[in-house]
């Protein structure tokens, strides 16, 4: 779209669907099924982009997250990241997910703060490669980023749901990716915590450059958030930011 | 007095196997508990009788048999949990039954039990044999290098098996290491604590170390001491007291775990 200072194209989808029948095994002719999950789908995301991808619960938000992942295996279309097609890409480290975690997180694991964020950096190490020091001054950084380093040796579990959406926040940062996923951040975080938490999220999409891609039920609060809001219901519209249009309905029947 | 017990060399071979098995097994442990599977300790070790049985059968060592059958159903299960078209837990349900019949149909064949068999079942030192020492300790080299080696993957698996994924971490390779690690674990504490009780010995002093709620790597090394602890007390006790050395193993475990569990309640409902 217009505005954007980088012409890269980051993630683009082109004529995506998707259908639990017939998933991965690429039924040539499912092309116009009813029960598709998600339906022709296009969708781009630049370089330094922050999106709000939201929609109804069900209309296909987590599906299509999971496809842009390579959880999941699309019934139709291509899928290029970094300007490679999916099935050759290998770059995953470019490329960091924030769980929708918080809210059924398991407050047992045995795990310092420090540890946790230091896994964000184990993907990108490869096999075989020891966490060395310069990892440890990366997570730090990272925690510093988010505001967490006074925390680095509580257990993971002895820390509020506001301060663990920070730490997860923090191990996706380790990996020095370029682009973050964000599934549900909020839900299970207060108001106050939330507000602090865009506030991050503004911060680290402008002074750090990442791009962002937030995944919301709550459209409103998105809408003033990010730069673009995709809507998915089954299909994707893309509406500019809120700050230019006002958005009024949730239905978009195009 | 006390150091009579050293004379005898069937508790210098038992105490090099124990403590050498029960340094591997919170190792392996860890991940199993912190990933809900526990219970593949269990079903792995009703494989391994079918594989005793097996040995006994062919008059071949019934510890290399047991790891060819563990080895061999690790594969299976796996396979069948990948499929999704059996849940997880059907499949060890499967294996679990499935490998005690045959054992028992091929003990039949046998002639049916004896002492032997007995031995197998609940562990006794007694069993340990020169040529078991050296066998448990190149598969427990074996299993320390490829944990080291795995060691970040399966931390991080273990934690958020999602986001591992998307990082780049080859989920499916590590689950397989993982399996294949628990398999050798259950094959090398058969003589020490025999089947039926080798998933105490893997799971316990996990569970017991993760009541202190410290970090990943502190619960590693409090694991490891309890089950140190437990092992070493249990080859005692059970010399001295003349009693089953795996149920001594595991009741001194266990014993420790409720201490444990009831002295961190007391403090964390203080704090």
């Amino acid at each position: 779209m217009q505005k954007i200072d980088h012409t890269k194209n980051i993630i683009e989808l082109r004529g995506v669907s998707f259908s639990y029948g017939n998933s991965g095994k690429n039924g040539a002719d499912s092309a116009n099924a009813e029960d598709d999950v998600l339906h022709n789908i296009n969708f781009e995301v630049h370089k330094g982009d922050y999106i709000g991808m939201t929609g109804a619960n069900g209309a296909g938000k987590t599906t299509l997250l999971k496809i842009i992942l390579n959880l999941l295996k699309p019934s139709a279309g291509t899928i290029k990241l970094f300007g490679q097609d999916i099935k050759d890409f290998k770059d995953w480290a470019k490329i960091s997910y924030v769980p929708q975690k918080v809210a059924n997180f398991d407050k047992n694991f045995p795990a310092t703060v420090e540890e946790v964020v230091l896994m964000g950096r184990y993907g990108k190490k490869g096999l075989f490669n020891k966490i060395t020091s310069e990892d440890k001054k990366i997570c730090e950084k990272a925690l510093s980023d988010v505001g967490m380093l006074d925390f680095k040796n509580r257990m993971i579990g002895d820390i509020s749901g506001g301060q663990l959406q920070r730490v997860f926040i923090a191990r996706a940062l380790a990996g020095e990716p370029e682009v973050i996923f964000l599934d549900e951040p909020t839900s299970g975080v207060d108001e106050k915590s939330q507000n602090e938490f865009f506030a991050l999220l503004q911060k680290l999409n402008r002074e750090l450059d990442l791009t962002l891609i937030l995944i919301s039920h709550d459209l409103e609060r998105v809408a003033k958030e990010a730069m673009h809001i995709a809507c998915v219901d089954r299909t994707l519209v893309m509406h500019p930011s809120a700050s230019e249009v006002q958005i009024t309905s949730h239905h978009h029947n195009n | 007095m006390f150091l009579e017990i050293f004379k005898y060399d069937f508790i210098i071979r038992g105490l090099e196997a124990g403590i050498i098995v029960s340094l591997i097994a919170p190792l392996i442990g860890i991940f199993l508990v912190l990933r809900r599977y526990s219970l593949i300790a269990d079903t792995l070790s009703h494989v391994s009788l079918a594989g005793i049985a097996i040995g006994l059968l062919l008059k071949i060592n019934p510890v290399i048999t047991a790891l060819g059958a563990t080895l061999f159903a690790s594969f299976g299960i796996e396979r069948l949990r990948i499929s999704k078209k059996v849940y997880g837990e059907s499949a060890l349900a499967l294996f679990l039954s499935g490998s005690l019949a045959l054992a028992v149909v091929l003990l039949s064949l046998a002639h049916g039990f004896n002492t032997n068999l007995f031995n197998y079942l609940f562990g006794s030192i007694l069993t340990v044999t020169s040529a078991d020492v050296l066998m448990i300790a190149i598969l427990a080299v074996v299993v320390i290098v490829i944990l080291f080696a795995f060691y970040k993957e399966l931390v991080a698996i273990s934690f958020d098996e999602e986001s591992a994924k998307v990082n780049g971490i080859p989920v499916k390779l590590i689950n397989t290491v993982l399996i294949i690690l628990s398999a050798l674990t259950v094959s090398i504490s058969i003589p020490i604590v025999g089947i039926l009780l080798i998933s105490a010995l893997i799971v316990v002093p996990v569970v017991t170390a993760l009541q202190l709620r410290v970090s990943f790597a502190k619960t590693i090394l409090y694991a490891e001491i309890f089950s140190l602890f437990g092992v070493v007390a249990g080859i005692f006790a059970s010399f001295y007291l003349n009693l089953s050395t795996g149920g001594t193993i595991v009741l001194i475990m266990l014993a420790v775990f409720a201490f444990v569990f009831l002295f961190s309640n007391n403090s964390r409902s203080i704090a």
